[in-house]
């Protein structure tokens, strides 16, 4: 008898595990809960087309069993709008790191938002710039060593979720890797959901992140310091914001349906 | 229950022998081909087939095979 493998791995492109994250990263587990949602979903995989620019977390759509867009760093959204212009019904993820959709792409995020583009953005935030040594990013929480700021940061951190909000996206909502059946969850809202929908997944990094800020490597040791540190909104709510400053917010931000982006043609602008 | 493990795809983590309730995996000193300490399984008899460590495993490395009822 055959060794039994995990039935995920039927919507693996051939040939392409091992993949390249590192032991315990955060990327192959949104990769994990992202096939199981897709699996309970009943969706095909071959009618979708997952985006990815540059950076760890856009490595996904490369073992998907998808069309595939991968290489321009942040500009994953303007993929997504082209392809939604064309051909509106087929269904759009895209996967971005904290770089492609905070940093380099956060300009297309916010009007992509403003918009209602009807495309499905899993950002997956590793607190830094992973792939490329561990350098400070806009959602290093403020006085966190990394490579660049041996003294930690100086910066306060940017919070996605609420830049989206801000912007006037209709599906905001956050989670952690450690809460698998609740991150499944909210990627399946997040694929049903008609508008922009983001789903940012707070993940470990424990090659860079985990050896810099938090002086462990072991993946546990990260995932405790993201559950120590996350809240769920009920909770937020009694928390004054100094109590807040640093903490994760977990939860579902709003859920509303807004007219959807379909070219200057079909769109209607709201009262 | 048996539990399966893909060991040319363990990459030593240990995620899943963090979440598994009832301690049937832990990590040997056992290295596969990439050089990464993988897990073992000790006490299959125990695994109450949660899917916990399949769920979590960033590597699709585990898989879990209920035997057939009679």
């Amino acid at each position: 008898m055959s060794q039994m493998i995990n039935a995920q791995r039927r919507h693996i492109r051939y040939g392409k595990l091992p993949h390249f994250f590192c032991p315990g990263c955060g990327d192959g587990q949104v990769l994990n809960f992202f096939l199981r949602a897709i699996d309970e979903l009943g969706m095909n995989l071959e009618d979708m087309v997952a985006i990815g620019g540059v950076g760890c977390t856009a490595r996904i759509p490369v073992y998907l069993n998808t069309d595939t867009l991968h290489g321009v760093h942040g500009r994953t959204l303007p993929w997504a709008m082209g392809i939604k212009l064309h051909k509106p019904e087929i269904p759009v993820v895209i996967f971005a790191g904290d770089g492609d959709a905070a940093s380099i792409g956060g300009n297309h995020l916010i009007h992509a938002a403003r918009r209602n583009l009807d495309v499905t953005m899993i950002v997956v935030n590793n607190l830094n710039f992973a792939m490329t040594g561990g350098q400070v990013a806009p959602t290093t929480p403020a006085k966190f060593v990394t490579m660049t700021t041996p003294y930690g940061s100086g910066e306060p951190p940017f919070d996605i979720c609420e830049v989206a909000l801000a912007a006037g996206a209709t599906h905001v909502s956050r989670s952690t890797t450690s809460r698998g059946p609740q991150t499944i969850k909210a990627i399946k809202k997040g694929l049903q959901h008609r508008g922009f929908s983001l789903v940012e997944i707070i993940s470990q990094c424990p090659t860079h992140f985990g050896r810099y800020a938090l002086g462990s490597g072991k993946p546990e040791v990260n995932i405790e310091f993201i559950d120590d540190n996350s809240v769920t909104i009920a909770e937020a709510k009694n928390m004054t914001k100094d109590e807040l400053r640093g903490k994760f917010v977990i939860g579902e931000f709003i859920d509303e349906q807004k007219p959807v982006f379909a070219g200057s043609s079909v769109y209607e602008v709201e009262e | 229950m048996t539990v399966h493990i893909d060991t040319p795809l363990c990459k030593g983590c240990a995620l899943c022998a963090r979440y598994c309730p009832r301690d049937v995996l832990v990590m040997t000193e056992v290295t596969n081909r990439k050089g990464f300490n993988v897990v073992g399984v000790i006490n299959p008899e125990n695994c109450i087939n949660c899917r916990l460590c399949e769920m979590y495993c960033p590597d699709l490395a585990i898989a879990i095979e209920v035997p057939a009822k009679k």
